[in-house]
């Protein structure tokens, strides 16, 4: 949508979550919406980079109360206690941050998670730009644009009305050897392949293992992604989210066709959907450029939240009635 | 109508005895969640039951059809 659109929602006060680039996330005036920097989406035409125009979820004909709250690596377990109950969270955080860090570290601990979903994603660039400018969120209400914040906007929903917070993840668990690591990280030296220690990058290279392929832990059901950003046989790996003790994971089976896979577990049914987000790795490593995923439409972003911090997936949000 | 604290099929879920296909996202992390605690000796399985139970007390017509599937 382009800025002057999204000027006119926010001065109907509209309630909004915002996603775009950092030169026109400055040129929206401040109201009654979050946002976060990011140049890539899906829209209604398949996936884009777009540095003019702006992503708009709008929740105002869906809620009924609205708060908007800025967490720093201090107060950010009262996030918790800021949701409203029987409605849903969107939260937005700084990709690269040490806020990211925390959340995704620390996240899975925090008392009644699972009570009220936490809907969001990580924030970024276009990817010519790392390391020259930062991904930022936006607090629309007073205007601040933040490198190490993260925003949430809280919302409440009519009583016969309920939230369902769902993920698309095409990825499962390979047959190959179970990975487990000694500490929680977004890096390792070392994992234990079966229970035996070895050097992680050695593995990953003398199996020649493809790196596009996220290691999967299997949630009781829910296949949760941790992505491989970078293979260094001194430094060790780094993740795009923290791989976690007492978890196991596997490589994941490869995907041939990841448009065609997609079509096919999507739900036939997303006319309740009111925002979902996918990844900026599927987005590349499917080639997502030009191509629809169904119906679904949304920022293509630096990490997923559907509760806790996820890779390589979509998330999604419906509104039902109860 | 959640189906009974007494039955055995919430302590089975926990202690990994049943294994259904359970569909909901926020019903599978809260369920791995209780899982590792137990497993890590941070709460007994009672008590793991009685939240799970709790749980789904408050997210009946979310989870309606896991429950359904659990307690056949």
């Amino acid at each position: 949508m382009p800025v002057s659109e999204v000027n006119a929602l926010v001065a109907a006060k509209r309630v909004l979550v915002l996603a775009g680039n950092e030169n026109v996330l400055k040129q929206i005036s401040k109201g009654s919406w979050i946002g976060g920097t990011i140049p890539y989406f899906m829209n209604d035409s398949g996936g884009c980079i777009d540095k003019e125009r702006v992503f708009v979820t709008d929740f105002t004909d869906v809620i009924t109360e609205f708060k908007i709250c800025d967490y720093n690596t201090a107060n950010l377990p009262s996030l918790i206690n800021d949701r409203r109950s029987g409605g849903f969270s969107w939260l937005v955080v700084p990709g690269f941050s040490q806020i990211h860090y925390k959340f995704a570290l620390e996240v899975s601990s925090y008392p009644d998670l699972f009570d009220i979903p936490v809907m969001g994603w990580i924030t970024g660039v276009d990817l010519s730009e790392l390391g020259k400018n930062s991904p930022k969120t936006v607090n629309g209400l007073t205007g601040t644009f933040y490198e190490n914040s993260a925003v949430a906007i809280h919302l409440s929903l009519p009583d016969n009305k309920y939230p369902n917070l769902e993920i698309i993840n095409l990825f499962e668990q390979g047959s190959g050897d179970i990975l487990t690591f000694n500490e929680d990280g977004f890096s390792a030296k070392e994992c234990l392949v079966n229970g035996k220690s070895m050097n992680f990058a050695n593995y990953i290279i003398q199996n020649n293992i493809d790196t596009r392929l996220p290691l999967v832990a299997d949630y009781s059901g829910a296949m949760i992604n941790i992505s491989i950003q970078s293979v260094d046989q001194e430094k060790g790996i780094a993740f795009y989210a923290p791989v976690l003790k007492n978890i196991e994971y596997k490589i994941a089976k490869p995907v041939d066709n990841y448009i065609k896979a997609f079509n096919q577990v999507i739900p036939s049914e997303t006319s309740k959907v009111i925002g979902s987000c996918n990844c900026i790795l599927n987005y590349l490593y499917s080639e997502l450029e030009g191509k629809k995923t169904g119906n679904l439409t949304g920022p293509i972003t630096f990490g997923e939240i559907a509760y806790v911090l996820v890779n390589q997936t979509m998330v999604f949000m419906t509104i039902e009635d109860k | 109508m959640i189906p009974d604290i007494n039955r055995p099929e919430w302590e089975d879920l926990i202690s990994g005895q049943i294994t259904p296909k359970i569909t909901s996202l926020s019903f599978q992390l809260k369920l791995n969640n209780l899982k590792l605690s137990v497993s890590l000796k941070k709460i007994d399985l009672k008590s793991a039951a009685n939240d799970l139970h709790k749980y789904c007390i408050a997210q009946e017509k979310l989870y309606q059809k896991d429950l359904n599937l659990i307690f056949k």
